[in-house]
């Protein structure tokens, strides 16, 4: 595995080196520059940040190990739920850059606290995106674990996980998401590259080829159908997540510099899935191939390394550790305003940026501490993850299409949810299957209305606000681009 | 959606506030949302096989590329004209 680390050094040092370039011929870097990019990315920058963000390590460490440990169902939720969110962003998209725009807002809760006139609402969902991020941050974290492993390096975990804190720390530091757009770019190049080797030669290699690739898993007891609760889980998950996959923390939609750039770039997203059956016919090899593993994270690569010479296995190990940095380090660029933002207000704004490294150094420790300290199959903690973020779901369609609610009523409802995803996982409750999150998010729609219909009763009407889907469209004229 | 003209205008903003034609709707997003919350659930238990991969993944595969489509004509048919149209009329 000489090679193999080799060419993992060399790609990492590369995007290190281009983080750094990508601060060249700025003139100076405030906050608004450091988190949204100053609102200027046009179409094929977003683009780039936007799958840079989008297909992270689970995408080649999370998939392949949610097949092999809990098969077909699995499967159908990941690819279904992120195909079925581009079109939802196509339209929810351009209204959510609207309201930032509208509200000049670095963050979600900036947005909400903005259009309801509501401190507790920010907070609210301050806390669920806190949730979501952590877990997201866990997430990552697994998976640079499995990474490492794979590569039979012998770091232990902690050194595993400081290695990857201190390069998205540098990522960071250098222009914030703008360097993170940049090294997007590489990021792209070698996961692609690297699921495509591993995919096609798993359909080379495999006897009788890819019709009996599935058939084999089959018979080791992964069919390739999903039927009862399976299917529940997987289409109630599917439903609810690609709706909260904009709305949780979309904030680089805040980095576009028009709705129409946001818009646009969502519509070649789907062809960036093209990459996934290569990638499912390499997790259902790795069923037959090694039907032992212990730890279902590890399947990737350890079918990557049985099939691939070491400089190919370098490259997927390249590509998957890029994808998980640059999550880390874009979703500590969410977290910094989050905290220093809405937790603390009214912190002078040339602070901000010295707060948001600290938050980001805390964000990424506490994640790698969960991420060593509780290990789990990695699209569980995917889907804990979302628990959190879908509960901002009715506020956020509120804002867009209501006029008529308070604040307050939609803060009782995320606080509800909040409650009802931590009972029910620390319970281990289910309702037929269905995703808990949505269970959580029903609730916390209920909540919601009963609170402001009982609000009414006592203080009268609320005034009403201006949908965001009412107001005018705004930005850079899109056809200039 | 309605469209409802607003009292006052911040600047650099556009005039209307649609985020899309009914015909876009329908194909950017019902195509693509029929397909996978409608037809999956109905495709996911048959154990039928498409160039030997199974129905339900071949089905999901099959609208990547179909989804793009639906996006892409959403886009350049339906909306784009019109984003150039507000650019037109903002910049008279």
């Amino acid at each position: 595995m000489t090679s193999a680390v080799v060419v993992l050094g060399v790609v990492l040092a590369f995007s290190l080196l281009l983080a750094l370039l990508s601060r060249l011929r700025l003139p100076g870097m405030n906050i608004e520059q450091y988190l949204v990019g100053g609102r200027s990315f046009r179409s094929g920058l977003l683009f780039f940040l936007a799958v840079g963000e989008i297909y992270s390590i689970g995408t080649m460490i999370g998939l392949p190990g949610g097949i092999y440990a809990k098969g077909t169902g699995y499967g159908v939720w990941f690819l279904g739920y992120i195909l079925l969110a581009y079109p939802i962003g196509y339209f929810l998209g351009p209204l959510i850059w609207r309201a930032a725009r509208k509200y000049d807002a670095l963050t979600v809760p900036d947005v909400f606290r903005a259009h309801f006139s509501s401190r507790s609402l920010e907070i609210a969902s301050a806390l669920a995106a806190l949730g979501f991020l952590v877990g997201w941050g866990q997430f990552q974290f697994t998976g640079l674990e499995a990474v490492f492993s794979g590569l039979g390096l012998g770091l232990t975990p902690v050194e595993t996980v400081a290695i990857a804190v201190v390069i998205a720390f540098i990522y960071i530091v250098a222009s914030g998401i703008r360097s993170n757009a940049y090294v997007a770019i590489v990021k792209d190049i070698f996961m692609i590259g690297g699921i495509a080797i591993a995919g096609l030669v798993a359909a080379a290699v495999a006897p009788g080829g890819v019709p009996h690739i599935f058939g084999a898993a089959a018979r080791h007891g992964v069919p390739s159908t999903v039927t009862g609760p399976a299917l529940v889980f997987a289409m109630t998950t599917i439903a609810i997540q690609a709706v909260a996959f904009y709305l949780g923390v979309g904030t680089f939609l805040f980095t576009g510099r028009s709705e129409g750039t946001v818009k646009k770039t969502q519509v070649p997203m789907p062809l960036y899935m093209l990459m996934y059956p290569l990638l499912a016919f390499a997790s259902y090899y790795a069923i037959t191939r090694l039907p032992h593993l212990k730890n279902p994270n590890d399947a990737f690569m350890a079918i990557s390394r049985v099939m691939l010479p070491g400089w190919a296995v370098g490259i997927i190990a390249a590509g998957a550790v890029l994808a998980g940095i640059l999550v880390l380090a874009s979703f500590s660029l969410f977290l910094g305003p989050i905290i220093c933002r809405n937790f603390v207000p009214g912190m002078p704004r040339e602070a901000q940026t010295r707060w948001v490294n600290v938050t980001v150094a805390v964000f990424l420790i506490v994640s790698a501490v969960l991420a060593v300290e509780v290990p789990s199959l990695m699209l569980n903690i995917l889907n804990l993850a979302y628990y959190f973020e879908i509960q901002v779901v009715p506020a956020w369609l509120c804002l867009m299409f209501v006029g008529r609610v308070r604040g307050s009523a939609l803060t009782a409802g995320i606080v509800v949810g909040i409650g009802l995803v931590i009972g029910m996982y620390a319970a281990n409750v289910t309702v037929f299957s269905i995703n808990i999150g949505l269970v959580a998010v029903l609730g916390n729609a209920v909540v919601a209305l009963a609170v402001n219909w009982l609000l009414n009763l006592a203080r009268g009407r609320s005034g009403r606000l201006t949908p965001v889907s009412q107001l005018e469209v705004g930005g850079a004229p899109v056809v200039s681009q | 959606m309605s469209v409802r003209a607003r009292p006052q205008r911040a600047e650099g903003v556009h005039r209307s506030g649609r985020s899309g034609s009914l015909w876009s709707v329908l194909i950017g997003l019902g195509l693509p949302a029929t397909a996978i919350i409608v037809v999956v659930p109905i495709i996911s238990g048959v154990r039928a096989s498409v160039a030997g991969i199974p129905l339900v993944y071949f089905w999901i595969f099959l609208w990547f590329p179909l989804t793009f489509g639906c996006l892409a004509v959403s886009w350049y048919v339906f909306d784009r004209p019109r984003y150039r149209e507000l650019e037109q009329g903002e910049g008279a």
